[in-house]
């Protein structure tokens, strides 16, 4: 209890409280902005973070990353088209809505569903990470890695049908981990006799361009779609009350939500489709789902939220980042030099409990926002793509030009760039690169000592019972994965 | 369907150039991973992770080949939805955002902002005078948010040190 009004007095001083609302309103915006989502939003501030203390640093990011969750309704409900895949499901039923003239109400019901998701999973986080701590401050190496080993085959196989192509992007990801000077024994790998890779890739700069570049240059290269949103208004206070009308939606979309979070690179898109279905499932009347009726924005908005709490809880008690956004999430406490994990519970925990603050900050700093502004925020959605990619690139050339105040982070992040340029065209997944990269170092180190102390022998990840159990976990989705890839294998239609 | 059948395509390529670049560093490895002790064992060694990625890489890379030159379709990205991405105009930001990156140096950061910025938005179709106005305004802001209020340093123009004969 002590800890957590420390957090709230750390999240309470007036920097991390500015850096709430800066994240928020960026967060907003990017979530209402066509084309770009919290990725691009949060690896172009993320060298702005340099400079601020690691509690202000993560609020401006969480600020980005919430804030999106709820922008993106905005887009769903008036304009039919969803930011983001976790918002396609609200826009099942809130464009109907809409078009009936209940914008206002649909956005009412969303911003409400989203908020009491947002407050109940950093709720769930407070409650349910210092005893996740406390249990995996108990793993040695071999659970380390076997828990690594675990999160990076499931980021592989929630890419369905790119199986292989995420399973080629991780092993990038790991090999430019490995990238500069080994630990270990001092040696050099892969410099190609350069001084500036000694030092091995920087993240920062090469998500910056994974991201923003690569996103910059589709928004540039492709047309621009006139939309036509239904007109806003204002928000309507009476159905800010509406979602406690449906109470089983909302628990089971919040809990359905919150629990998924936790699972690395499941994603908000899943925690939504799985909460609608479950609604429309459970409802009396299915049949409505789809033509505008409100339970089924309570529960996608109630479940996408419910995210954010449930995707920190795996890297402040494991190190281990669920999707790219906790893994650029994850830079901040790099940069500053602090190890997510375990012992930052002991050693840093107003930095921990002021994360859990800052989501309880960052969500009512949101709603507060949302409704003074939600008749203006339709007007971001006419912004053009071209202008937005112009606009994108000279945020990215800034922003990796100040992680090191030298030209060579700029042409490391337009390498990147034009890489996930490529990578996009091509239909290669770059978030298991990113993760991969993330982790990389953590799993070499994890598997050489675990090694060490077998004298080689692979049997040390069965012999101990929480690393044996995490490995049949992987093997387990490994082996449905491939089974289920053969069962259905999806075939070119010939044409 | 045509995006689909250029997706395939480029996938096609983009998994082959996967496959021959990961082979190419598993040959390069022994020149490029400084050389362990020969008492050392394979898993204590600089090369025993990079070696172990490189070869995930590349079975994912052929197996994923594989797959395509047997006629399986490729999925579009989730994260970029770049299938109505033309490559024109693409590269064409990309040469000119080299050519900012440059020009950076030579006639300093403010300057070189202005000028990409309007370049790109002429080229992209904008009217001079809407383009000239963004452009000053975004290179203003730039500066004043990063040089002015972040400090954020940027080396003196090479053009003004040339003329200067400093």
């Amino acid at each position: 209890m002590t800890e957590l009004l420390q957090g709230f007095a750390q999240a309470s001083h007036w920097s991390v409280l500015a850096c709430i609302a800066a994240g928020a309103v960026i967060g907003i915006v990017v979530g209402v902005l066509p084309g770009i989502g919290p990725g691009v939003g949060i690896s172009v501030l993320l060298p702005l973070t340099y400079g601020m203390s690691p509690l202000a640093g993560l609020a401006i990011l969480l600020g980005v990353y919430c804030g999106a969750f709820y922008g993106g309704a905005v887009t769903s409900i008036l304009i039919r088209t969803p930011g983001e895949a976790s918002s396609i499901m609200t826009m099942f039923d809130g464009y109907p809505m809409a078009r009936r003239g209940e914008a206002e109400r649909a956005l009412s019901l969303a911003f409400a569903s989203a908020f009491a998701g947002g407050m109940v999973s950093a709720l769930a986080l407070a409650l349910a990470a210092p005893p996740l701590a406390a249990f995996t401050g108990h793993f040695g190496a071999a659970d380390n890695a076997a828990a690594i080993i675990l999160a990076l085959v499931c980021v592989m196989s929630a890419y369905r049908g790119r199986f292989l192509a995420a399973m080629t992007m991780v092993g990038a990801g790991c090999f430019v981990a490995t990238v500069g000077i080994d630990p270990v024994s001092n040696g050099q790998r892969f410099t190609f006799g350069a001084t500036d890779l000694m030092s091995g890739l920087p993240l920062v700069p090469i998500v910056v361009g994974l991201f923003g570049v690569a996103q910059a240059l589709v928004l540039i290269s492709s047309p621009a779609v006139k939309v036509d949103p239904v007109s806003a208004g204002g928000l309507r206070l009476k159905a800010f009350a509406e979602p406690l009308r449906y109470p089983g939606t909302l628990s089971k979309s919040v809990t359905l939500g919150t629990l998924i979070g936790v699972l690395p690179a499941a994603g908000a898109a899943l925690s939504t489709s799985l909460a609608y279905f479950e609604a429309r499932r459970a409802s009396k009347n299915p049949d409505s789902f789809g033509k505008g009726n409100p339970e089924g924005i309570v529960a996608a908005e109630a479940a996408n939220n419910s995210n954010s709490g449930g995707a920190m809880v795996t890297v402040l008690t494991l190190g281990i980042p669920g999707d790219a956004i906790t893994a650029i999430i994850m830079g901040v406490f790099i940069v500053h030099g602090i190890a997510p994990g375990p012992n930052l519970f002991v050693e840093r925990p107003e930095l921990v409990y002021g994360v859990f603050a800052s989501l309880v900050y960052i969500n009512l700093a949101i709603l507060a926002i949302l409704v003074a502004s939600t008749r203006w925020l339709a007007m971001f959605t006419r912004v053009d793509p071209h202008l937005l990619g112009v606009g994108i690139l000279l945020l990215c050339f800034i922003g990796a030009y100040s992680t090191s105040n030298s030209m060579y982070s700029v042409w490391l992040a337009l390498g990147a760039g034009v890489f996930g340029w490529l990578c996009a065209m091509a239909g290669m997944p770059i978030v298991p690169m990113v993760l991969g990269m993330v982790m990389g170092d953590a799993l070499e180190a994890s598997l050489r000592q675990a090694l060490a102390v077998s004298g080689g022998s692979p049997a040390v990840f069965v012999e101990r019972p929480v690393s044996a159990v995490l490995i049949a976990l992987a093997a387990l989705i490994l082996f449905a994965t491939v089974f289920r890839r053969r069962k259905a294998r999806p075939v070119l239609e010939a044409s | 369907m045509a995006f689909e059948v250029r997706r395939r395509r480029i996938a096609t390529a983009a998994a082959g150039a996967f496959a021959v670049l990961a082979a190419g560093l598993v040959a390069a490895s022994g020149k490029q991973i400084a050389a362990s002790a020969s008492a050392e064992a394979w898993y204590a060694s600089s090369a025993f992770f990079p070696r172990l990625a490189l070869g995930l890489m590349l079975a994912g890379a052929l197996a994923h080949l594989a797959r395509l030159l047997a006629g399986a379709r490729a999925d579009a990205g989730e994260e970029i939805d770049a299938d109505s991405s033309a490559p024109r105009p693409a590269l064409f930001a990309v040469l000119l955002f080299a050519g900012y990156a440059l020009a950076a140096l030579w006639i300093g950061f403010i300057a070189a902002t202005a000028l990409f910025a309007f370049v790109l938005l002429l080229a992209l179709g904008w009217p001079l005078r809407f383009a000239l106005i963004f452009a000053a305004i975004a290179a203003g802001a730039l500066y004043a948010v990063f040089v002015l209020a972040l400090g954020i340093w940027f080396p003196a123009p090479q053009l003004l040190r040339w003329v200067s004969g400093g």
